[in-house]
């Protein structure tokens, strides 16, 4: 049962003849989803590309379109497939690995599946202000990101849907088609992984599962 | 139940959006999540900076994302749907699809290659298969369709309205037939004048022919090539030459009429060196003559069908031309293929 405002769903009230809301939302979520893209490892022009075609798949949809979550939440899931479509559509090519090295976006298994690696933590080469700041500050991060790199995939995607786009469970469970409850289990054991890798000396509860 | 108190705590902290400031703070103040509270704090607030630290780095400039923005709205909302934007809708598609496959480029690649090289290879085959000839050959007519061929003047002389005779009407039907026959027999590319002038008799009157059905009969005046047949064949040929111009310009040769009477009189029957005739003579003869006999122009023996009359320019009239050319090397000029075929 839905317990959000309908009547301000982009594509309900496209259809219902008032492209207004959905302009509105191309015009806040532009970036939203530029750097989503940007996160999962495309390159600035790809992730212009994807993000425009995101939006002419909600636009293309609104007559089939029926509302069943946050309309943010349905956003994301199609930009999420636009995203494993377009990984597809490469094929062999060679990986696009403009957000850092340690491998993100996704890669394309041997077999044919593709399978989602995005760690979206930070860029590449960043501009250098005061030198020892900078230092520790990409200490802590490359910390952080090798913590992250190291949670299973499942986790890792929770993690991320939760604290990078800042997504309420109930919508993460959309986008990733699994319950809510199944989503705070993983929250749990990604956030404790990582707590149990930051800190070490603390360490003993970090026994993290995939579920 | 720790656990679960824990995983309580954490989705109230990562929730950004929530107002849960109650039940946090009693989660907190619980001595065995503070420490837990503490640390998932920080996490969470580490890991947000450095992603906003990313954003800011990875984030298109305003100007940048203004034009991405209007690029979405002209291709959602704000489509145009005049031809312009449809064209422009098919353009995009287009390339979006040669930019996904590199197959299609390929085929595509291909197809522009064989469509600029086909007018070439067109002409190399065509030239090849025939010699290349400008202009407008007459349509192939169905024989039901001849009805609507002109009449010949000496005809409708004799076919008088109400009156039509069985006769004249062979007549008329065979005339219409040589005359589909000869719209539809290619002219061979003859020898130059200057060739033909030193060629034998037999290749200028073949030459003729051929003239004749590459539209020289409109001016054909009856030259005089004829006269100077002596020997049965080229009599014989000058007979069809002067056969073809009676069907295309439906006049009589005033040459004719004496020609068919020395051929039909029997000189023909001995030839001049004294041998027997062969075979394929007697055949081209008796092929002009049957000719004269269904246009009407030489009276027909008792039997005679002039539906059945020789048509001209037929298989069997080439092949006995040349079998009775066998001996006269000078006289198969390669030029005569297409007719002897």
């Amino acid at each position: 049962m839905a317990n959000w405002d309908l009547s301000q769903d982009p594509l309900v009230a496209l259809r219902q003849g008032d492209p207004g809301p959905f302009e509105d939302f191309v015009r806040s979520h532009t970036r939203t989803l530029f750097l989503f893209f940007r996160r999962l490892g495309a390159g600035f022009h790809r992730a212009e590309d994807l993000t425009q075609e995101t939006f002419l798949k909600l636009h293309a949809g609104a007559h089939h379109y029926a509302p069943r979550e946050r309309f943010g939440a349905f956003c994301f899931r199609v930009a999420r497939n636009v995203w494993i479509d377009q990984r597809r559509h490469q094929g062999a090519r060679p990986r696009e690995l403009s957000f850092g090295s340690e491998g993100l976006g996704e890669a394309t298994r041997p077999d044919g599946r593709v399978e989602e690696i995005s760690s979206g933590w930070g860029g590449g080469p960043r501009p250098l202000r005061d030198p020892l700041a900078q230092a520790s500050l990409g200490e802590q991060d490359l910390r952080l990101r090798a913590a992250v790199a190291e949670l299973g995939r499942s986790h890792r995607r929770v993690f991320e849907f939760a604290v990078l786009e800042e997504l309420s469970y109930p919508e993460i469970a959309s986008i990733l088609e699994i319950p809510v409850g199944t989503v705070k289990s993983r929250m749990f054991h990604a956030v404790r992984k990582l707590r149990a890798i930051l800190n070490p000396d603390r360490a003993g509860t970090g026994e993290e599962r995939d579920v | 139940m720790k656990n679960a108190r824990e995983q309580r705590l954490i989705e109230l902290l990562a929730d950004t959006g929530g107002e849960h400031g109650d039940e946090l703070a009693l989660l907190r103040s619980d001595t065995d999540l503070k420490e837990a509270a503490c640390e998932t704090e920080e996490l969470l607030v580490r890991a947000r900076r450095v992603r906003a630290e990313a954003d800011a780095e990875n984030a298109p400039n305003p100007v940048r994302e203004r034009l991405l923005v209007d690029r979405i709205l002209a291709a959602t909302t704000r489509e145009d749907l005049t031809w312009r934007g449809e064209w422009r809708l098919l353009r995009r598609f287009v390339v979006g699809r040669f930019a996904h496959s590199t197959a299609l480029r390929w085929v595509a690649a291909s197809l522009v290659v064989h469509l600029l090289a086909l007018p070439f290879f067109g002409t190399e085959i065509l030239e090849f298969v025939r010699p290349l000839r400008l202009g407008f050959e007459p349509a192939p007519v169905p024989f039901e369709e001849l009805e609507e061929v002109e009449t010949p003047a000496l005809v409708a002389e004799v076919v008088v309205e109400g009156l039509e005779s069985p006769a004249s009407a062979s007549i008329e039907n065979a005339l219409r037939r040589a005359r589909y026959v000869l719209s539809r027999t290619r002219p061979l590319a003859v020898p130059s004048a200057d060739e033909l002038e030193t060629a034998p008799l037999e290749i200028r009157l073949l030459a003729e022919r051929s003239h004749g059905l590459g539209g020289g009969y409109a001016d054909w005046v009856g030259k005089s090539e004829g006269l100077e047949a002596v020997d049965t064949l080229q009599q014989v040929l000058w007979a069809e030459v002067l056969l073809d111009g009676y069907v295309l310009r439906t006049e009589q040769p005033a040459a004719l009429a004496p020609l068919l009477g020395r051929l039909a009189m029997g000189s023909f029957g001995r030839q001049e060196n004294g041998s027997e005739p062969t075979s394929s003579l007697v055949f081209l003869l008796e092929g002009a003559l049957e000719r004269a006999c269904a246009y009407g122009l030489w009276e027909a023996p008792p039997g005679f069908d002039p539906e059945t009359a020789p048509l001209p320019f037929r298989g069997d009239w080439g092949r006995a031309l040349d079998e009775t050319l066998e001996n006269r090397p000078e006289v198969r000029a390669p030029w005569l293929d297409p007719w002897r075929q």
